[in-house]
């Protein structure tokens, strides 16, 4: 029995051969549960699957061959999606026709007409200094570690490399590029004022000056240790061989910073003091942190003193329920007295510390004044300023 | 409490170098100001219309979305105060600039570190003190002459920002391994 070709499918379409003598062998019109989701496709269909080779087969046509209509007739006719005909098409031609090819021998041709299509598009030639370029990018920006870099060379270029002769051309690449940074002239900076941090690796300290507007970095030193006397050397030298002239330097609270100075200007033997900003974010990150301990003290004294209340509602008057609660209680509310004062502090020294203040700038020879108030939380000062929020 | 109070004394003096520095850019500007706008109450309303558009714009970058219409209203007001006015447009293009060039933070040594860093953890460890130089020596200098793709610095490496001269832009040919053609 054939399918209802003719119910779906316009009477006036015959499609041309061999298409049209395939589809009307398939079998029609066979049982099908209720419950399936694609009730067309019935069991004696899902045995054979004719159908859908067939779908694979015109799927497969090549565009320019396949009659004109075909896709969309073929998911009104099956009931079903066009994503499933497209589908079943790939699987037709990952599983069927590849094979075929293979054992026709036109699978080395189609993959020769393939590589000589890449081989006319882009034809490289594998040269010492290419790969030297290749591995040095593999390394920076990339981020490859030396194995994978193996991996890397060889679905590449077809090229072998030992990870010593990788480690070697990294170490030498290393070596000249310290020796280019150091005939660098960096004095087009002018007036500099550097940031400065360090990182460690291998418990060893890499120290880092950089010039923050253009982001350049100015040094890095690998040291032993990090004190004083080693970023007073880092210091002395970025002064005295880089064509700079310091004049300032912003870093964090580290101890020893204050004694990097005085070892620098001990090599560099002149006066060496320049002004220092400490980071302003640190500060204001830990005075943030107290802020939000406290809060959370508060709130957590918040909670034990409702659990006391309500363990008490159901039971007869306690006197000393009553008093651990109502310790409990006021403790909660002091610490949360603090915490709004603290808080209000954290703006103050978020403004202080800001170049337009709460939207504000500082008047000429303004200064903010931060001190320690009374209740151990921060409070600002600050005489006639400018008013930024609504200029007037 | 006390912990944080005690850095905070120690760092007080060091904590506001920036507002030295701010003055020293921010003082000159003020006297061409001056030469534009006579009345003292127009300099007071255009430097802080100039400030609090950048300030606005600042947080709008770190990411506090509840100033945009503020930063919108500031922004549209700078734009007509400078409107046809070379000299007003110049001043504040100026304002702007000394405000973000104004150094309060360690920031962009920390920056740098944490870009360092996801490579040195690949690395996982160095044979010597001396390959790890190495190893730094070509991460600033790749680092310094590459071109940052985004941000306000995008389309120039730091050198070229810093109008640090190179032989060349590459920092592989900088090496002496020239690009092939």
């Amino acid at each position: 029995m054939l399918l209802s070709y003719q119910q779906t499918a316009a009477p006036e379409i015959l499609w041309p051969e061999p298409m049209e003598s395939v589809w009307q062998m398939q079998p029609g019109g066979c049982e099908a549960a209720t419950n399936w989701k694609r009730p067309d496709i019935t069991l004696s269909d899902r045995l054979r699957m004719l159908f859908i080779r067939f779908i694979g087969a015109v799927v497969n046509i090549p565009d320019e061959q396949r009659p004109w209509g075909s896709i969309t007739w073929l998911p009104n006719v099956y009931q079903t999606s066009c994503e499933t005909i497209y589908t079943i098409g790939k699987r037709t031609r990952e599983g069927l026709l590849s094979p075929v090819l293979e054992s026709s021998g036109l699978a080395d041709s189609v993959a020769q007409a393939v590589e000589s299509d890449s081989v006319d598009a882009h034809t490289i030639t594998v040269t010492s200094n290419r790969l030297k370029r290749t591995v040095l990018t593999a390394l920076l920006p990339a981020g490859s570690a030396l194995r994978p870099m193996q991996d890397l060379l060889d679905v590449a270029f077809d090229q072998s490399r030992s990870v010593g002769f990788l480690s070697e051309l990294v170490n030498e690449a290393g070596s000249r590029a310290g020796v280019i940074l150091d005939q660098i002239d960096f004095s087009p900076l002018g007036d500099v004022i550097l940031a400065r941090d360090e990182t460690y690796f291998c418990d060893w300290p890499f120290l880092l000056s950089v010039e923050p507007n253009s982001y350049t970095i100015v040094s890095g030193y690998v040291e032993d240790v990090c004190d004083g006397e080693t970023w007073g050397v880092s210091l002395a030298i970025d002064e005295e061989t880089r064509g700079l002239h310091i004049v300032g330097l912003a870093e964090d609270g580290a101890r020893c910073y204050p004694k990097s100075l005085r070892e620098a200007a001990k090599l560099l033997g002149i006066e060496f003091s320049v002004p220092i900003q400490k980071d302003v974010w640190h500060i204001m990150d830990k005075a943030y942190q107290k802020v939000i301990d406290l809060e959370r003290l508060g709130l957590n004294k918040v909670s034990r003193a409702d659990k006391i209340y309500e363990e008490l509602a159901d039971k007869p008057w306690d006197e000393e329920g009553f008093e651990k609660w109502a310790d409990t209680d006021e403790a909660a509310d002091k610490l949360l007295e603090i915490s709004d004062q603290l808080r209000f502090g954290y703006g103050c020294l978020c403004d202080a510390l800001g170049v337009v203040c709460n939207l504000r700038l500082p008047g000429d020879q303004e200064r903010f004044v931060i001190a320690k108030s009374t209740s151990g939380s921060l409070m600002r000062r600050s005489r006639d300023y400018v008013n930024w929020i609504t200029p007037a | 409490m006390k912990k944080l109070v005690t850095s905070l004394e120690n760092q007080y003096d060091e904590l506001l170098t920036f507002l030295d520095w701010l003055e020293v850019q921010l003082v000159p500007w003020q006297r061409r100001l001056a030469r534009v706008f006579s009345d003292p109450a127009d300099r007071a309303f255009f430097q802080a219309t100039v400030a609090r558009a950048w300030r606005l714009n600042r947080a709008l970058v770190n990411g506090h979305k509840q100033f945009s219409d503020q930063a919108a209203y500031a922004q549209a007001l700078l734009a007509e105060l400078v409107a046809g006015d070379d000299e007003a447009r110049k001043l504040a293009e100026e304002l702007l600039t000394i405000l973000e060039q104004t150094i309060r933070t360690s920031c962009a040594a920390e920056a740098i570190n944490s870009i360092l860093k996801p490579y040195l953890w690949v690395k996982r460890s160095f044979q010597s003190k001396r390959t790890a130089q190495n190893f730094l020596n070509l991460f600033i200098l790749c680092f310094n002459m590459h071109v940052f793709k985004r941000g306000k610095r995008a389309g120039k490496s730091p050198f070229q920002w810093a109008g640090i001269k190179v032989e060349t832009d590459d920092w592989l040919e900088a090496l002496g391994y020239p690009a092939e053609a």
